[in-house]
């Protein structure tokens, strides 16, 4: 039996999505300049904010949530103590990760949009809006809001929308596998959970996604001890966010794809593309569809992740052992059944930036365009961080040598390049850098209670 | 301890201090400030004092391997160890030697990737590897004729 938990208390889009009704998400960053000024405009949001509680009756047109980067917890007052309770890899902030994250010659954080990543990026006010009208209401309202209050102003913004096929802008479905979570989403066990030696799944503790409950680690422990937390009301309640701007150069993967689908000779451009990934384009997983695209998935039935890697595709001949989601997520692909993955695991919310480009372009239109990518995790050393820099930026644990993760792409002077398993294999080359980080932020996002103390100035 | 051994690792890059050593396949220096509690014992497994804990997986016979150790790495294995208790202050190779082997833990039971292949060996595979998937990536769709030449090239080179 799962936890009771406290929904109200939870800020919304963490536990379950607010779904794709909301086609447009606006990400402000805002730079506080004195706690007083800054305690008083939180104060003001409070009822605003979005909580984790099921809508019954019509939805909102908007929602809103605030997130603080460890700069932005300092800048509005929270105590010294306190800030030094927070995890080491979020107070150092993601621009000080960086060479640990891979992010380095054009992804360098001196490369990156202004006011990401310089300490300047304090409070994030998350929109989700259904339609652009009540959007812009909001942005104003927002934006007024910041002038009235005095000493706040915006650091950075990005508005995202989703496409019109809600797809990515490499063109495949995106974000519909998500961690099953005890209590919340246990209907998605089956693909979304921990993997069984008997065949079945089981959820994951609530810990591992949201601070102040026992996660994987606490149900082994005969005293079910929690998982380190901040201290004092933020504790409870609340998570870390990941936030970053990829860049996607969409033309260029078109090409490399394009032309690597020449020279192989077991299907064509998008049975290649598949294996790049591991899903075809609409999402079908190559695991479970290994030559054909299945017209009739649906990313939303409840069996629509449920697949395994160990018991049919060990050595990768239907879904490569360095594609995409393999890498991402490898489920029971690294042996002991799901036991060395299951604590990497994060809940993402990502939402495409910038115009699609033209369908059948395959020349850049200098536009910029790509992902915020979005996840919450409890743990970001443990769970972003550990995917990134073990299973994607390096290929050893998947006996892969030095290969990174293809779609994410190499640097300019990459001698990359991805096996294909087949008899015989295929090698997908070059690795052109197809994904550029564009700035981020490691993020904490408190829960109501926790705003409200900070708002108040009691988080000490 | 621990700030003598962050000052080492600033003034010398850890994988090229154990470059030095040829046969090691995997080293590491860990501090061991205190035993986990088992929740389980009544009170806790107090150490007394931090512990610096060298292993290290590497070829051929121990005894060598310390000589090595102690010649090859004398800046570093002084500065290294001289923070410890009872380390011998500037007592050259044999006094570190025998403070070392004086140290050392019998282990009943490690791990090693290579049991019975030497790092040389590795290496050398490792970069066949390397070679072997460079030449089928270049020569993807050619011809039989021009992969013939382009194999007789490879193998010539």
């Amino acid at each position: 039996m799962g936890p009771s938990i406290d929904y109200a208390d939870i800020q919304g889009d963490i536990l379950r999505a607010y779904g794709n009704r909301y086609d447009r998400t606006s990400y402000v960053f805002v730079a506080v300049g004195d706690p007083e000024h800054g305690q008083a405009w939180l104060s003001g949001l409070l009822d605003k904010v979005t909580t984790a509680v099921p809508w019954r009756g019509p939805r909102p047109e908007t929602t809103l949530n605030v997130a603080f980067t460890h700069a932005g917890l300092a800048a509005v007052g929270v105590a010294p103590q306190t800030l030094d309770s927070f995890s080491t890899e979020f107070r150092q902030g993601m621009s000080r990760r960086a060479p640990k994250l891979g992010d380095a010659g054009d992804s360098d954080p001196k490369h990156w949009n202004e006011g990401l990543g310089t300490g300047s990026a304090h409070v994030l006010i998350t929109i989700n809006a259904q339609d652009e009208l009540s959007l812009q209401a909001v942005l104003s309202a927002l934006r007024a809001g910041l002038r009235d209050a005095g000493n706040l102003s915006i650091a950075h913004e990005e508005h995202a929308q989703m496409r019109g096929d809600a797809r990515e802008h490499f063109g495949f479905a995106d974000g519909f596998s998500q961690p099953a979570i005890e209590g919340v989403s246990e209907d998605k066990a089956r693909g979304g959970g921990v993997p069984e030696a008997n065949g079945g799944w089981r959820p994951l503790a609530l810990g591992e996604f949201i601070l102040g409950y026992a996660d994987e680690e606490s149900r082994v422990d005969s005293q079910r001890r929690l998982p380190s937390a901040p201290a004092g009301p933020l504790g409870r309640g609340g998570t870390y966010m990941v936030w970053r701007k990829l860049h996607q150069d969409v033309a260029l993967f078109r090409r490399t794809l394009r032309d690597a689908a020449h020279l192989y000779d077991a299907g064509d451009e998008d049975q290649l593309a598949a294996k790049i990934v591991g899903r075809w384009r609409n999402g079908t997983p190559l695991v479970a569809s290994p030559t054909a695209e299945q017209a009739s998935f649906d990313a939303k039935a409840a069996d629509a992740n449920d697949f395994r890697y160990a018991d049919v595709d060990l050595d990768g001949r239907r879904c490569p052992l360095g594609a995409h989601i393999r890498r991402a997520n490898p489920r029971d692909a690294l042996g002991f059944v799901g036991r060395l993955s299951f604590r990497h695991r994060m809940i993402r919310r990502g939402m495409p930036y910038g115009p699609a480009l033209d369908s059948d372009a395959v020349e850049d239109d200098g536009k910029e365009r790509g992902l915020v990518f979005v996840c919450f995790n409890a743990s970001i050393s443990r769970q972003f961080e550990s995917v990134q820099r073990q299973w994607l930026n390096d290929g050893n644990v998947f006996h892969l040598g030095h290969d990174t993760d293809f779609l994410l792409g190499g640097g300019t002077a990459s001698t990359g390049k991805m096996k294909v398993q087949g008899a015989p294999p295929f090698f997908v080359s070059p690795q052109g850098p197809f994904v550029t980080t564009r700035g981020g932020e490691y993020l904490f996002v408190p829960s109501i209670t926790g705003l409200a103390a900070v708002a108040d100035g009691v988080t000490g | 301890m621990r700030t003598s051994c962050a000052t080492v690792s600033r003034d010398f890059a850890i994988p090229a201090v154990l470059a030095k050593l040829p046969r090691t396949h995997f080293g590491r220096w860990v501090i061991v400030p205190s035993f986990v509690k088992d929740p389980t014992e009544p009170k806790e497994n107090d150490l007394g004092c931090s512990y610096l804990l060298f292993s290290s997986t590497f070829d051929g016979p121990l005894d060598s391997y310390v000589d090595e150790l102690c010649s090859q790495l004398a800046p570093e294995a002084e500065r290294i160890w001289g923070c410890c208790i009872g380390c011998p202050e500037s007592a050259g190779r044999p006094g570190l030697k025998a403070y070392l082997l004086h140290n050392q833990i019998e282990t009943g039971l490690f791990f090693s990737a290579y049991p019975t292949t030497s790092l040389e060996t590795v290496k050398e595979s490792l970069h066949t590897r390397e070679q072997t998937i460079a030449f089928a990536t270049r020569t993807q769709g050619m011809e039989p004729a021009a992969l013939h030449k382009a194999f007789l090239e490879e193998l010539r080179s």
